[in-house]
This record gives C-alpha cells, structure tokens and sequence, in this order.
C-alpha cells in the first residue's frame, strides 16, 4: 500500500522550489515567497511533532505514532517554546514559577541546553513569520528574508533530528505533555 | 518607561548593532498583534548586501537573539524580524507606511 508521509526535509525543498537561491531579474514572485515561509514553518513543525511522539511513544510503531502526530497542536509547541525562550531571556519572561522550577532548579543543573534554546528562538520566529505569511495581507517577504527564513528553518529541522541529550529529551517530552488525546 | 521609549531604545541598539558578518544600515520598530492575538515587536532591518542568496544562518540566529534579549529587557513584546537586503531597499519602505 503506498504511503505519502508528511517529511519535514521534503518540505524544505519544496520551499526553496518556491523561492531557488538562484533567480534570474524581475519582480520577486511574493505569494511564491509566503507559500515558501509557510512550508519552511511546517517541515519545522512536522519534525518536532515527530521526535515529542517519539519519546511520548518510544517503542509504539510507524502508523501508531503518525497517528499520535495529528494530537499535537501548533499551541502546544510555542508554548513549550516560550517557556524556553522566556527562561534563556529572549522572550517575556511570563513563564510559570512550576515550570520555571522544573526546568532551572535552584540547586540542581538547568535542563535547557544551548541546542533547545536555538530550536525555540528560531520555531517561535517561523510560527510568527507563517501566520504574517498566511493572513496578514501587509507583510512583506523580500527574497532575502524568505531564504533567511528557509535556512533558519533548515537549522531548526537538522538540530531536531540531531539532538540527543537529555536536556533534548525534556524539550520534546515537555510539547508531548501539552497535546491532548483527540478524536482525530 | 514608555512604549515610545522602549521602541526608540530598540531603534538605537538594533542601529548600532554589529558584528563581523552583518551591518545593520537601518532600523524600524513597530507594535502589533498577531494572528492569536499576542502582542508582537515587528522589526524590520535593512541589512548590507549578503554574499549569496541570503546571510549566514548563524548570524542572523546571533543577531536576532540579541534583539531578542534587548526588547525583552525593556518590556517590549517577542521581536519577529523581516530582513530586506539594500538591493530590495523598496521593501522597508512598505513597512514603513
């Protein structure tokens, strides 16, 4: 039976399709730019979703955990994210005092590493850039920023597939725990 | 401090912003909300010429966490950038209006 996965790398080269690092003179195709930022935030999204059902459902098999997949909300990872960001000082810092506790004991070892905190800057900036892209009508996506955009989410994508240390483990066991069971 | 005040500051340090990669040539700030209806700082950089079709990921990562940082220092809401390169100068313009 022939499958059609959702892959967070083939959507990245979907996205420099829409927007190639090499053009030729002429006006930038700009709703060629929004669906690029779009795809890159979504391969972004995709491979989180994939490695917080992953540690959520370690030994589950392919098509229990694609199923699991479709629980996790876009909310539910920039929440995790802010959490993060707000504790690293590069978001508001209106993090919960549990949460703050759990992730920066005060008498233990942090359990944010320098690879979860670029993984949360740079989701939270392409959930912003996706939904200029998809509903404000005045956003402006020059060529430069929507490779700038695609490359950050090609980083994004390569640290989450890589990551492996514990503190990587918390980060996507966290967004695992803010998705709910659903009927879909 | 006000909102003005802490836009104007994110104005300046965005402006004197520096680092071996990137220069920043111009800067402008504005507040709004986005599509959840959270707070947001728009920040749109008219940066120099990158050297290929864009600028290195990891200066571009740095730069964006320091102004991160900054604007979450002066109480301002999470910083999302648009970055036009001199030769689509055009652009700022528009956000600008």
């Amino acid at each position: 039976m022939p499958e059609y996965p959702i892959e967070p790398d083939k959507l990245l080269d979907a996205a420099d399709i829409l927007c190639p690092a090499q053009v030729g003179r002429g006006r930038p195709p700009y709703t060629a730019h929004r669906r690029a930022v779009s795809t890159a935030y979504y391969a972004a999204f995709h491979a989180l979703t994939e490695r917080a059902v992953g540690v959520a459902f370690r030994h589950g098999d392919a098509a229990l955990r694609q199923r699991v997949r479709r629980w996790v909300a876009h909310a539910d990872v920039a929440t995790v994210c802010r959490w993060v960001s707000g504790l690293q000082g590069t978001a508001s810092p209106g993090v919960p005092a549990h949460i703050r506790t759990l992730l920066v004991p005060p008498h233990g070892p942090s359990h944010i590493d320098a690879g979860a905190a670029v993984v949360a800057d740079g989701f939270l900036e392409l959930y912003e850039k996706r939904m200029e892209a998809d509903y404000d009508h005045e956003a402006v996506f020059t060529r430069g920023d929507t490779r700038a955009t695609i490359g950050l989410a090609r980083r994004v994508v390569s640290l989450v597939g890589a990551a492996a240390s514990n503190e990587a483990e918390v980060f996507f066991g966290l967004i695992a725990m803010q998705a709910q069971v659903r009927s879909r | 401090m006000t909102e003005e005040d802490g836009i104007a500051e994110l104005v300046e340090f965005a402006q004197s912003y520096s680092s071996s990669a990137v220069a920043i040539k111009q800067a402008l700030v504005s507040l709004d909300e986005n599509q959840d209806g959270d707070s947001v700082t728009r920040v749109a950089l008219l940066l120099t010429e990158p050297h290929g079709d864009t600028w290195e990921v990891d200066d571009i990562i740095e730069m964006r966490q320091a102004l991160r940082r900054r604007a979450t220092e002066l109480s301002l809401p999470p910083v999302t950038l648009t970055l036009v390169a001199e030769s689509e100068r055009d652009a700022i313009d528009a956000f600008a209006q």
